[in-house]
């Protein structure tokens, strides 16, 4: 991959979908070779004005940017085996 | 609903399907392979808060549900978040494979988890808060009423020992108030709730208020008219309202406004959406709205707590408005605040309007601060001490001593009642709440009343349970010394009750073996305001005024008893009580009984029959009114 992914997760506040959201993310990096994965995590409460710009309205949120692609998924990411599918990541996690 | 198939298997009809998705409480959505919401029913157009036109076409994201469903929290226009729960099947649409999301709005019931578990929190709090301030205050107690002794010990002598004595005292009084704090968050501080008019409250507090909190701070005071009455503690309710009010002061360093707006308020069934059934009915609501700094809802949701506290260096203790829950709550009303960062707060308290029949506490006729000279007992006034404690028992009583009473002591309800039973003499009665035993200091209370109606009863205690005091408040007629108690206080409460007893009772024994006149005669005293205790027969009227002789005012006695004659009851009741006022009723003119009756003091002979007029009259020449 040439490129860096970017990655946006657009959580609200402290809430505990937006907890798990983060806590799956990071297990998801773990799992997988992320080195070249650039993750941003918006708190659509402090910077609202971010996720009106990227029309978000419901979180959490991954928004996957790559290249003028750009698609997301809502829900707390625990299915990480369909996430890594749809990133296009197939299973070189264990 | 049409199961067609002609042949093989059945189906539900499209248009069914269609009407049950339109009709749904649930939001339904379709959402493509990329995300894109395609369709939306109605019910999505509330959750979102967006016209189903801008809701399609908009990237929501493809929602992944593993297991049943997803908690997510859903945007709506303006910052308003809602929670909610969503479940997903696969679909097609237009041939292309999608989404069917469903998404079910469970903010209230949230909100209710949130609410209910907050209060089971509280709760826990509460009853560890309220076990260790009861422990304290028996110690404070001690502490305190022996600090005291040996200042009077060692009045005089070196101003080194009184130095450090009366800096000793001054940390165990604000050790106990410090407790009393903590009781009052716990909702175990006993509350001396009375008929209470909110508008003088109100508006007396918002001239000190504005006083005390300075030039840069404005105090509107709003009191609409007809305001109905509440039944609180007064000086609680006072602390509570200067607690908000400071907290609002310090939400505004730069100045601001505070507004404290009191008006009656009639909740209805419709008005209310959430299982508040408390909060329906007539109340009156007391709303401190301040223009400060606001509340993060982290900060929001925590307030309440005990030792919580967002000021900076011990400039809070984090129990103002932990006292002020805990006060309302007790007080069967409701608190609320709602705040926003830089938006101010504003607290609104409800105070359920007061029957219009009251049974609580009088205002107290004395001023809480008696002056220590007149602390003192009169002739033989007897308290009886009911405390286990040993320490705080043996402090007691040697402060009643001091004050010249005589001191009867108990440990338990149980030896209590036989020192009554045994006709003592009995004043009043201090008795502590908690007992070992089955009685409480308050069925003590009761069952001496019992025996002796009119008893006077002080009762103390580091916290009120829920035994003593049902919703919070004092039974009428009992009062109530919170402990720690100095022996001023003590003597205090004690003189201001057994005072109000100074005023003449007006009980009268009617000793009458005749049914019918001694229902003439109960009937003609109550009619003109006296109490009436009455007796058919020797033994009984013996009986009854061995309970009752300190409250009688006089005896009507009749002279033919069926048991024993009425002139012995004359002989045996002066041996109770060597002034109290006869009246001996005959229906023989006797010349013998008068003139053996007749030097007596404070003895009056009717003959049958009489009116009430005489029967008045004679009472009044012994200086016996109604």
């Amino acid at each position: 991959m040439a490129a860096p992914l970017v990655l946006r997760l657009y959580i609200a506040g402290n809430s505990a979908s937006s907890r798990r959201a983060q806590q799956n993310l990071e297990r998801l990096r773990a799992s997988v070779s992320s080195k070249g994965w650039d993750v941003e995590i918006i708190d659509v409460l402090t910077r609202p004005d971010l996720a009106d710009r990227a029309g978000i309205i419901a979180t959490p949120t991954l928004s996957y940017e790559d290249g003028p692609r750009s698609r997301r998924i809502v829900g707390d990411l625990s299915d990480t085996k369909r996430i890594l599918e749809f990133m296009g990541i197939e299973g070189d996690h264990a | 609903m049409s199961i067609a198939g002609p042949s093989t298997k059945p189906a539900i009809d499209q248009s069914e399907v269609r009407f049950l998705i339109e009709k749904n409480a649930d939001g339904i959505i379709v959402v493509d392979e990329s995300g894109v919401v395609l369709f939306a029913n109605p019910a999505s157009e509330t959750i979102f808060g967006r016209p189903i036109g801008s809701l399609i076409g908009s990237p929501i994201g493809i929602p992944f549900v593993v297991d049943d469903m997803t908690e997510i929290s859903v945007h709506q226009p303006g910052a308003r978040v809602i929670d909610a729960e969503i479940r997903t099947v696969e679909t097609t649409w237009d041939g292309r494979p999608a989404r069917l999301a469903s998404i079910r709005d469970i903010s209230s019931r949230r909100a209710t988890e949130e609410r209910l578990r907050h209060a089971a929190k509280m709760e826990a709090v509460g009853r560890l808060t309220a076990g260790i301030a009861h422990d304290f205050n028996n110690l404070l107690t001690v502490v305190l009423g022996n600090l005291e002794s040996a200042m009077r010990v060692t009045a005089g002598a070196d101003s080194r020992i009184a130095n450090a004595l009366e800096n000793a005292a001054r940390g165990a009084r604000q050790a106990a108030q410090l407790t009393a704090k903590l009781l009052s968050f716990a909702r175990q501080k006993p509350l001396e709730a009375r008929l209470v008019d909110l508008k003088e409250l109100i508006s007396s507090l918002s001239d000190l208020l504005q006083r005390t909190l300075g030039e840069t701070i404005v105090v509107r005071t709003t009191v609409a008219e007809d305001l109905w009455p509440v039944e609180v503690d007064p000086t609680e309710l006072e602390s509570a309202i200067l607690n908000l009010a400071v907290n609002a002061r310090d939400a505004m360093p730069e100045g601001g406004s505070i507004a404290i707006e009191v008006t009656n308020i009639d909740r209805k069934l419709a008005d209310e959406t959430r299982e508040d059934e408390g909060r329906l009915g007539p109340h009156v609501l007391i709303a401190v709205t301040d223009s400060g700094c606001g509340m993060t809802p982290d900060v929001l949701s925590r307030v309440f707590e005990p030792f919580f506290t967002t000021k900076p260096d011990g400039r809070g203790t984090g129990l103002g408005l932990s006292q002020v829950y805990g006060f309302v709550r007790q007080s069967g009303g409701h608190i609320t605040l709602s705040s926003k960062p830089n938006g101010g707060t504003r607290i609104e308290i409800l105070l359920p309007k007061a029957a219009a029949q009251s049974d609580a506490l009088p205002p107290p006729q004395a001023s809480k601060q008696d002056s220590p000279f007149v602390l003192h007992s009169r002739e033989g006034e007897t308290i009886l001490v009911v405390e286990d404690n040993e320490d705080v028992r043996a402090f007691t009583s040697n402060s009643l001593r001091e004050f010249g009473y005589v001191v009867i002591e108990a440990s338990d309800a149980h030896s209590a009642l036989k020192i009554l039973e045994r006709g003592a003499r009995v004043d009043l009665l201090f008795t502590d709440l908690g007992l070992p035993g089955q009685l409480t200091g308050k069925d003590l209370a009761e069952c001496a009343r019992a025996h002796r109606p009119g008893l006077k009863v002080l009762i103390t205690t580091g916290y009120a349970g829920d035994v003593l005091i049902r919703e919070g408040r004092l039974e009428a007629g009992t009062r109530l010394l919170s402990k720690p108690f100095s022996s001023a206080e003590l003597g205090g409460r004690v003189r201001e009750l057994l005072n109000q007893g100074n005023a003449p009772t007006r009980r009268v024994l009617v000793v009458e073996d005749e049914f019918l006149l001694s229902l003439l005669l109960t009937d003609m005293l109550s009619e003109r305001g006296f109490v009436t205790e009455a007796a058919t027969s020797f033994e009984e009227a013996v009986l009854k005024a061995r309970s009752t002789h300190h409250e009688l005012a006089a005896a009507v006695v009749d002279l033919g008893l069926p048991d024993r004659p009425g002139d012995g009851l004359v002989e045996e009741l002066r041996a109770l009580r060597s002034d109290l006022p006869i009246v001996l009723t005959t229906g023989y003119a006797d010349d013998e009984i008068r003139q053996r009756f007749a030097p007596a003091a404070r003895l009056e002979i009717l003959t049958k029959p009489f009116d009430v007029d005489q029967l008045i009259a004679a009472l009044e020449r012994m200086e016996v009114h109604s």
